[in-house]
């Protein structure tokens, strides 16, 4: 017996999002062998995925500039640390804690640092950024947290390596320039490592195979990424984030 | 008698109508297209109450009416294609001669082709064994992580290694190969000629899918093995 409408929209959508294998034995059976109704599903989730493609890209190219200001306005009155907000001709500084996938700004500025002392010197845990440069630099998008990836690089900033011991990436975010994007990591004993790279959008950009410490990154554009680090085994050892900014020189 | 909301409004469902109608563009003939959209909307209107008791919210409602879209929509084509075979001669010949492939720029088609493949090979009732073993079949370098999601046990069973190509492999030899990484694998006790038919069902399954429903493509074997090939690299 075929299966019915609801049936195959469902299993189209397992289909586009990558859960197929999540449906019932049942469904997966009848899909392997009654070409009528794989070819229902595939076609079904070919125009599910080519509605999705348009609205992906329109969330991620456009910035919405009163959302914008209204997650600044929201975040700042709930972040940890010293904060103003204004919109003068001398475009003050804000810190807003990220608290959304919208919001790519910046928290507390390391409070040791002078005010006066150049840019150059400080060490900065984020960076700053005034809300002029903000409803400006169109490069916001590509510094945007993916949600999902976020959770994952928190789950290991607290700790959760998996797999042998010996093996370290660093804690704190990568950042290398578009010029020299050469990443460095503890590997002696010559593991054998699988490194996936995501955009921010959460597509997965390459893998690369390494069992030596360091690789030069195939990245031509500036953009917060993430990567993925698997053992042989193909378990996740490491999930990090990765910026790459302007060249240096 | 309560009438039911509708699922959907006017608007998107003609957007969804002309989306699915799209689909089949190598079947229906331009001049009969906007018709055709035209009947889905009046058919899924005459059952609009019923499509909508029937939803139970086991995907998105919009996934849903894709799916209700589509099967009127074979309905439609089945019931009208010898009709436009005869009246559209020129439509039919020119996808014929593989015609199709002219009015789209190459890369965008062949994305969308892997990304069609890819939807095949899930269905398929071992799709890990299959991936593998045409690309085996097709002397192309195995892949570690494919080889892995075949047989989970691939160090002990030196499956990676059974897959990795000799150059010297002949053809009779690669299905003799095939069958001792099934025996290893799967427990099996099968000579090279089972996996050989076992094989060209495959490609055979796969053809057909993909050149379905109302031949959306003529891929041959050998036209299939380029495509595979292009999935293969993206993997």
């Amino acid at each position: 017996m075929h299966l019915n409408e609801q049936d195959i929209a469902k299993a189209a959508e397992a289909l586009s999002k990558g859960h197929y294998n999540l449906l019932s034995q049942e469904t997966k059976e009848h899909l392997s062998q009654c070409d009528e109704c794989a070819m229902e599903v595939q076609t079904v989730s070919s125009i599910v995925d080519e509605i999705q493609a348009p609205k992906n890209q329109k969330n991620h190219k456009s910035i919405n500039i009163i959302k914008v200001l209204s997650g600044i306005a929201a975040c700042t009155l709930i972040s940890v640390g010293v904060w103003k907000v204004l919109l003068d001709k001398k475009e003050a500084p804000i810190y807003v804690e990220a608290e959304t996938s919208l919001d790519t700004f910046i928290t507390n500025r390391d409070t040791t640092n002078n005010s006066d002392t150049p840019k150059d010197s400080i060490q900065y845990t984020k960076e700053e950024i005034t809300i002029n440069e903000a409803l400006q630099n169109k490069d916001l998008v590509a510094f945007q947290s993916h949600k999902e990836l976020e959770n994952l690089v928190h789950r290991f900033e607290e700790g959760n390596l998996r797999g042998k011991a010996d093996i370290h990436f660093p804690n704190k975010d990568i950042t290398v320039s578009l010029d020299k994007t050469r990443m460095q990591w503890k590997n002696p004993n010559k593991e054998e490592l699988i490194i996936e790279f995501f955009n921010n959008n959460g597509d997965k950009l390459f893998e690369l195979n390494s069992s030596e410490e360091d690789a030069n990154l195939k990245l031509d554009k500036i953009g917060l990424y993430y990567y993925k680090v698997l053992n042989e085994d193909f378990d996740l050892i490491f999930c990090g984030r990765l910026k790459v900014t302007e060249a240096l020189e | 008698m309560q009438q039911t909301q509708s699922l959907i409004s006017e608007n998107e469902l003609l957007a969804l109508a002309k989306k699915v109608v799209a689909r089949y563009s190598h079947t229906i003939p331009s001049s009969e297209r906007e018709d055709v959209v035209m009947s889905l909307i009046e058919n899924y209107l005459k059952q609009e109450d019923k499509i909508t008791s029937r939803f139970n919210n086991q995907s998105k409602a919009s996934t849903y009416i894709i799916a209700i879209l589509n099967r009127i929509c074979c309905g439609v084509i089945r019931k009208e294609l010898k009709h436009w075979q005869n009246a559209n001669e020129d439509h039919f010949a020119y996808l014929n001669e593989g015609g199709q492939a002219l009015d789209s720029a190459k890369d965008l088609l062949i994305r969308d082709e892997v990304n069609y493949l890819k939807k095949v090979l899930c269905l398929l009732d071992q799709p890990e064994k299959t991936i593998v073993f045409i690309a085996f079949y097709n002397r192309f370098t195995a892949k570690l992580r494919l080889v892995k999601q075949y047989d989970k046990a691939y160090k002990t069973n030196n499956t990676f290694t059974l897959l990795s190509h000799e150059e010297s492999l002949k053809k009779g030899q690669i299905f003799e190969r095939l069958a001792i990484v099934t025996n290893i694998v799967e427990k099996m006790n099968i000579k090279a000629d089972a996996v050989r038919m076992w094989l060209n069902k495959e490609i055979k399954l796969i053809t057909n899918r993909l050149n379905g429903p109302f031949q959306r493509a003529n891929y041959d074997k050998d036209s299939f093995h380029i495509l595979f090939e292009y999935y293969y690299e993206s993997k």
